[in-house]
This record gives C-alpha cells, structure tokens and sequence, in this order.
C-alpha cells in the first residue's frame, strides 16, 4: 500500500552532530559524523540559520546553511521529539 | 471602525504535511486514510492529485481505491499535525495577537490594529502565504474581509495557495451568487428549509425579509441574515484563550460490528469510565447524559437526558447511558460506533438538591472507588484494573481516542455574537 516511487532516491540522511550552545540558546553545529562511515567532518563555517522546509529531502526545522571543507552544505535540525539533525545529500 | 480579518486555511492539511515528509511520493496521488485493520477505515484528507482522480474525504478506502487504483495510502500522524499547526500560528501571532483557530488548519487573524506595519490586508496576507511555503513547505488560501464569515468564504473561494478580498464593494458579486450552503451553518436540513421557500444563494439570504427567516429557521435565522449581508461582529479571539468546557465525551469506532446488547454495554462502560475520568481530572460534574449510536449504515440516533443530580460517577453515567440505549435503539442494524458525553457540566463541589430517591452513602462509595480505580490506572498503566464485563469481549478494546481536541469548535461556543 505505501509504494514509494522506483525512480526516487532517499536525499535525507540524518547523521551525528557535535554543537556549541551559547547562553541565549543560540546554537553552532561544529562537527557532522555520517552513521555509515564513521567519518567526522569539521563545519568550518555557518553562514545562516532559518527556519525552512525542506522538498528535496523532506522535512522541515531550522536551516543551517555551512561550509565543510570548502563546500557549501546544508544542514537540518528537525525540531521533533527527540530533535534530530540531517544533512540533505546532494 | 472597519475591521481587517485574515481567514487562514492550510490546503489538503493531513495530505500536505504528508507530502512534505515523503518526497517519494511526489506527483502522485496520496490520501491520509485511517487504520483500515481498526476499521476508521475513511478518507481523511487527499492531496489535489487525488482529489482530481475523484477521491472524496470520507470515503472508505476501499471506495477510493476504485477510483483511483494506485493512490498511495498513509496512515495519520496526528503528532506532526499538531506540530506543523503550532508552527502556522507561531507565524500568525507575529502579525497580530488575535489569532483564533479553528480546527488544525484554519485560522482567523485579526489585523485591524497591526494594518499600519505591514500597509494593507493583502500585504501581510501575501507575506504570511510566503513565509508558510518557504518554512513549513504548506501552501495556504487567505480570505481577507471586514467580518469572520466572509473571510472565511474568501479562503474557500479559491484555492490552493490564492488570496480572495472581499471588499464592501465585492461581497454582492462574489459571495452573494454562491450557494447558500457556503455560508457557515447552513448545513443540509437549513438548506432543505431555505430551498423550500425558493432561497438558493447567500445573495437570496440576504435579501430576505429577517422577520420571515426567523419564522422559518428560528433565531438561527436571524444569524443567517446578518452572516449573509456581512454584518457578523463577533471578534477575533485572543490567541490560547481557552473557551470554557461545555461538555465532555468519548466515542469510538468499533474494531466490529456489535450485535448484542451485552457488547454495546461493553462498550459503553469503557466510554463512561473514561469520560467519568476526564470529569474527575477537572473536579466538574454535569446531569445531562447524552447517548449516540451510529449501525454500519452510517446512520444514527442521539439521545440526551437530564438526571436529577449532577454525576461523575462511572456507574451511573453508564447506566443512564444504556437506559437511553435501550429505549432507542431497534437493533434494526448492527452497530459500528457508540458514543457517550456528559453536558450541563458545573464544578464538582458545587453544591445541589439531592434527592430522597437516591442513595448518598452508595454514590460517595462508588466515587471512591472510582478515584481508587484512577489511582491505580494512573500508577500501574489502563490494563491493570478493568471490569469483569470487559473479559466477555476483549476484542472489543479501548482505542486510544488521539483526535481528542483535533475537531474544530462551534463557530458560538463563546455565545451568539451576531448581533441577531
């Protein structure tokens, strides 16, 4: 009954993230970890912080907009209970 | 002063929210449906695809796979529902602090007095629509009026994702040639009584004598005439105001259909219990029992009785409940869904006339217990304690009632502010 579509390919994939919350509870994501791989990338800039949905990936919370490694990357922190984060692959 | 009213509704709500949250399933047909295997077994909501394809809300899901065989079915989350609604109004309330809902995905918003920041109606309303695709991924209709109710007609209008003004200068052309089952209240039986006297559009409302439409609906037509020529005055409710509790109840679909009178006690037993619970929660009693039954036609009766003292009291909200069953149910069919509610609620410890006929040692006895019972429930979980009655059909088991505070409130529950 809930076939998704053949040709669609998964673009949410929700990994680990270290953060740094500040006293006003602003926070910095500083590090990602892929569940997969084990790899950690540094986030070496944040450029923004909206509030945004998501078509691609589906889904929707605050969106950060980083750097990792000279790219630029988007990253998601789905305000559910428990909030969790997620990148959007491209 | 006029005023400046946003009617807020998020399009295809349950089915959009599903959407978003199953890019998978994009350009295709996608229905929310209840739990076929527990028989809410309808249509909730469909996405346009569907609904163009001819899937109806409230069809059975049987029904609207027929129409459209490859529909893509998902199963409610009501918890997203909620969450995606507080989101809306947390963008609403920075426009005003008048925001009142109505169901999950319908708001009013009173701009009237923050016109000046954003400089027109349809300013704010096109920012609003903006800002709700961008960071929720929903899309809205906004119908902009002096008055709740033509605000209301104008996000009904067109949609999805449009804005309707309805000026003083408009409302002729646009809201009176709509039929006048557009209008808020005008439901099938108003409509049958208009029609019979040859009035068809909430133009032909308008223009009828007041006096005549009284004569014919009540005072409910006196509402109807000012509803129709724009006259409403009832305000914008301040955001969380909470109205007060006019009646509490609990129904349920059954996962069977019941044949036996010994199974709708069953059933009933469980409501009243869990009704008599909520009231005890909120130290309120009331002493009016209503009872209803649907068969598995979909048809139903409801019936309602005063008792003479007002009760929390599991036993007796059941008893009462199965009296008025049994009085009016002919076993024409067999039953699908049972419901019982208690009305007329006034605080617990107010005081009342009690009655030489009743028992007060009895009824303080089975108010103890059934706080005993509550206390047990609250400490060991629903299961741990249940009645004897409950062993002959377990089957037949309580279904978490999740929708609760889900369904829209009376447009009047704060009182008939028309005018009329």
């Amino acid at each position: 009954m809930y076939e998704p579509n053949p040709d669609w390919v998964d673009k949410k994939l929700y990994v680990c993230v270290n953060a740094d919350f500040d006293r006003d509870g602003n926070v910095r994501p500083r590090t990602i970890t892929l569940p997969e791989t084990g790899h950690t990338y540094e986030i070496d800039r944040v450029h923004g912080c909206t509030r945004a949905a998501s078509r691609k990936a589906g889904g929707c919370g605050l969106r950060y907009s980083v750097m990792i490694r000279g790219q630029s990357a988007v990253l998601f922190f789905e305000d559910t209970n428990p909030g969790r984060w997620f990148v959007v692959l491209k | 002063m006029p005023r400046t009213i946003l009617h807020i509704d998020a399009n295809c709500y349950y089915a959009a929210v599903e959407m978003l949250h199953h890019p998978e399933y994009e350009g295709r047909p996608l229905a929310v449906g209840g739990d076929p295997k527990r028989r809410h077994g309808i249509i909730l909501t469909a996405n346009y695809i569907a609904k163009r394809q001819g899937v109806k809300t409230g069809s059975a899901l049987w029904e609207a796979k027929e129409a459209c065989p490859d529909l893509v079915i998902v199963p409610p989350d009501y918890d997203s529902y909620l969450r995606f609604s507080a989101y809306m109004r947390e963008i609403y309330s920075e426009y005003s602090d008048l925001v009142e809902a109505y169901g999950l995905d319908e708001n009013w918003v009173d701009l009237t007095d923050s016109i000046g920041i954003k400089g027109s109606g349809r300013a704010a309303a096109e920012e609003i629509s903006r800002r709700v695709k961008q960071e929720l991924g929903l899309t809205v209709s906004i119908g902009i009026s002096w008055n709740k109710i033509f605000a209301k007609f104008g996000s009904d209008y067109k949609k999805p994702d449009a804005i309707t003004e309805i000026t003083r200068e408009n409302y002729r052309q646009i809201v009176w040639p709509a039929p006048a089952s557009d209008l808020l209240y005008v439901g099938r039986s108003t409509g049958r009584t208009l029609k019979k006297f040859g009035i068809t559009t909430i133009g032909e409302t308008a223009r009828s004598d007041p006096a005549f439409l009284e004569k014919i609906l009540g005072k409910m037509g006196l509402v109807l005439h000012a509803f129709a020529n724009g006259e409403d005055r009832t305000p914008v409710a301040k955001e969380n105001s909470e109205p007060p509790v006019k009646s509490i109840g609990n129904g349920m679909t059954l996962p069977r259909d019941l044949t036996t009178e010994e199974e709708v006690k069953m059933a009933v037993y469980m409501l009243s219990e869990s009704v008599a619970s909520r009231l005890r929660k909120h130290s309120l009693a009331g002493d009016v029992i209503s009872m209803y039954v649907r068969d598995n036609s979909l048809a139903g009766f409801q019936k309602q009785h005063r008792i003479p003292v007002p009760t929390n009291i599991s036993e007796e909200i059941a008893e009462e409940a199965m009296r008025l069953f049994r009085a009016g149910y002919r076993w024409d069919k067999p039953i699908r869904g049972v419901g019982v509610r208690v009305e007329n609620l006034k605080e617990d410890s107010a005081p009342y006339q009690t009655s030489l006929f009743l028992d007060e040692a009895h009824r303080a006895k089975q108010l103890a217990c059934d706080r005993a019972v509550d206390e047990i429930r609250r400490r060991f979980g629903r299961e741990s304690v249940s009645r004897g009655l409950m062993y002959f059909g377990p089957e037949i088991s309580p279904i978490k009632q999740k929708e609760q505070g889900i369904h829209p409130h009376s447009y009047m529950e704060r009182g008939n502010q028309t005018g009329a």
